[in-house]
């Protein structure tokens, strides 16, 4: 085969992959339109309902994610600061562990691993019930109350993901600060209030900007993906594995993206 | 005069793969009627129903509810039609991470802005009608077919609609509770008017639920008063093309 072969496969391939994907996000922009528009169209009807699946949505995704985020939030603050004692000291710039922390936690890791345990806990739960609620026809049976089933189900759903997000982010801040405090106490007797200061005076105002834009991102793009994929399940049980499957992937990539995209914009 | 409940002229469904599942289709349901769509394969039926229920558009032809379409500009008309049509197909379609009591209430809960307790209020006497009303706080996984079944004719009839959309009626229902529902829908034929258009498969639900018949057959209709339907030149034609046959017909 000569060599063009391969070139002209390779580009081929890459160039369908790069449709593919920017033909889904096209799709997933457009749901979130429609899911706009209607949020609008029907902003005072079923307000009471919609705030009950609205706080149950919180309590799922946010106050019962807290024990697992605390958990690995300790362990992220406390893996940071080992590193960072291990390769700061070397080069004898250990005054700077506070802006490694705030680097490392505070703008990357924090919001990227928030993400990753609400998709695995929540988004997961969400394609699967949407994907369930269709082939089951009970989506159907909801459109013939009369009820718009975006409105019902996808809006609380949306608002409830995000602000739990948000919440959970500041949560994991704060905990793995406080675990890298603790690593960094236990090891090599750096004073609390020292941390402290340096800290306070490493993060910025941008910093603060960046992790409320990136929280909001992510809390959208799963709560929009999962249940895109959830409502374009077929007729048949079997076709809800890939859909989850599809938007476990497509949430993690996304979120990655948008978290470099974000993080380039602000910082370069 | 009185706009038919549904009215549909030339309806055609094709599916993805371009296959046609019906073509030609044109009946009217003017209010008190009862029509009944008798077909084998099922699907075509089951197509037409969803059709009639606003669910899916056809591929081809024209479809109005109580004289307005789905043309039509207001954004609130699909659910008000909606609401007037109730809808009852043959799986039963409870939301399974509600009660009985949640899922009988919804359309109060979301359209009336009610608390559940106010919800709840409205819909108790058609519980204990249907005999739920011990089973409210259970959810469908939890009850029999009959029973959700029942809840869902519960559902639809609370919202009294103007049109019915039945398939299969009988389905997993007893004797006993199948005339009860029977009942129910006279009174609602003769005191609102209410029109009722019914899927089934056994031709001897012409006799109690007819006022016409339409048989599907390879994709197109015919439509035959009830006094000119014969069930069993209908029965012997479907035997003929070896269609899948239940119980209830080959014992005729």
């Amino acid at each position: 085969m000569p060599a063009g072969y391969y070139v002209q496969m390779m580009t081929g391939f890459c160039g369908r992959w790069i449709i593919q994907k920017l033909s889904r996000l096209g799709e997933l922009l457009g749901f979130f339109v429609v899911c706009l528009k209607t949020a609008l169209r029907y902003r005072t009807t079923g307000q009471r309902l919609m705030a009950r699946t609205f706080v149950q949505q919180i309590y799922f995704t946010g106050v019962q994610s807290l024990e697992l985020i605390c958990f690995i939030a300790l362990l992220v603050g406390g893996l940071v600061v080992i590193q960072g004692i291990a390769q700061l000291t070397r080069v004898g710039s250990r005054n700077v562990l506070a802006s490694l922390l705030t680097v490392v936690i505070i703008r990357e890791v924090g919001p990227l691993l928030t993400a990753v345990v609400v998709i695995l806990r929540s988004g997961s739960a969400i394609a699967i019930e949407m994907g369930y609620m269709t082939v089951l026809g009970e989506i159907e049976s909801i459109e013939m109350q009369g009820i718009d089933p975006l409105h019902f189900l996808a809006i609380p759903r949306l608002v409830g993901v995000t602000v739990a997000v948000v919440s959970l982010i500041v949560f994991f801040n704060v905990v793995s600060i406080i675990g890298g405090f603790v690593a960094a106490w236990a090891l090599v007797d750096i004073p609390f209030w020292a941390l402290f200061y340096d800290l306070a005076r490493a993060i910025d105002g941008i910093d603060i900007i960046v992790g409320s834009v990136k929280a909001v991102m992510f809390g959208v793009t799963i709560a929009l993906v999962c249940m895109y994929h959830g409502f374009r399940t077929g007729e048949a049980i079997t076709d809800i594995p890939p859909q989850v499957s599809r938007a476990m992937v497509d949430c993690f990539i996304l979120c990655t993206f948008f978290n470099v995209l974000i993080s380039a914009l602000f910082y370069l | 005069m009185k706009e038919p409940l549904i009215s549909a002229d030339n309806l055609e469904y094709c599916e993805e793969d371009g296959k046609c599942l019906f073509t030609e289709v044109s009946f009217h349901l003017e209010w008190g009627q009862r029509g009944v769509l008798l077909a084998e394969p099922h699907r075509c039926a089951n197509i037409l129903l969803k059709i009639c229920a606003t669910l899916l558009e056809p591929t081809n032809g024209s479809i109005s509810w109580f004289g307005g379409n789905a043309e039509e500009p207001d954004e609130k008309w699909l659910p008000y039609v909606r609401r007037r049509i109730g809808f009852v197909h043959r799986e039963t379609s409870l939301i399974s991470n509600m009660t009985i009591l949640d899922n009988i209430s919804l359309g109060f809960q979301y359209h009336e802005e009610l608390s559940r307790e106010q919800a709840y209020d409205r819909v108790t006497e058609t519980l204990k009608q249907f005999e739920l009303f011990d089973y409210r706080f259970l959810r469908p996984a939890e009850l029999t077919f009959e029973q959700r079944r029942l809840a869902v004719y519960a559902r639809e009839l609370i919202k009294k609609p103007q049109l019915f959309l039945l398939e299969h009626p009988s389905l997993d229902l007893g004797e006993r509770v199948y005339s009860f529902l029977i009942e129910v829908f006279k009174t609602c034929s003769m005191e609102d008017g209410c029109g009722f258009l019914v899927a089934s498969m056994i031709p001897e639900v012409v006799n109690r639920w007819g006022d016409w018949v339409m048989v599907f057959d390879q994709g197109r209709c015919r439509h035959f008063e009830v006094g000119q339907f014969d069930p069993s030149i209908y029965r012997e034609s479907m035997r003929r093309r070896g269609a899948t046959l239940s119980r209830e017909w080959r014992n005729g």
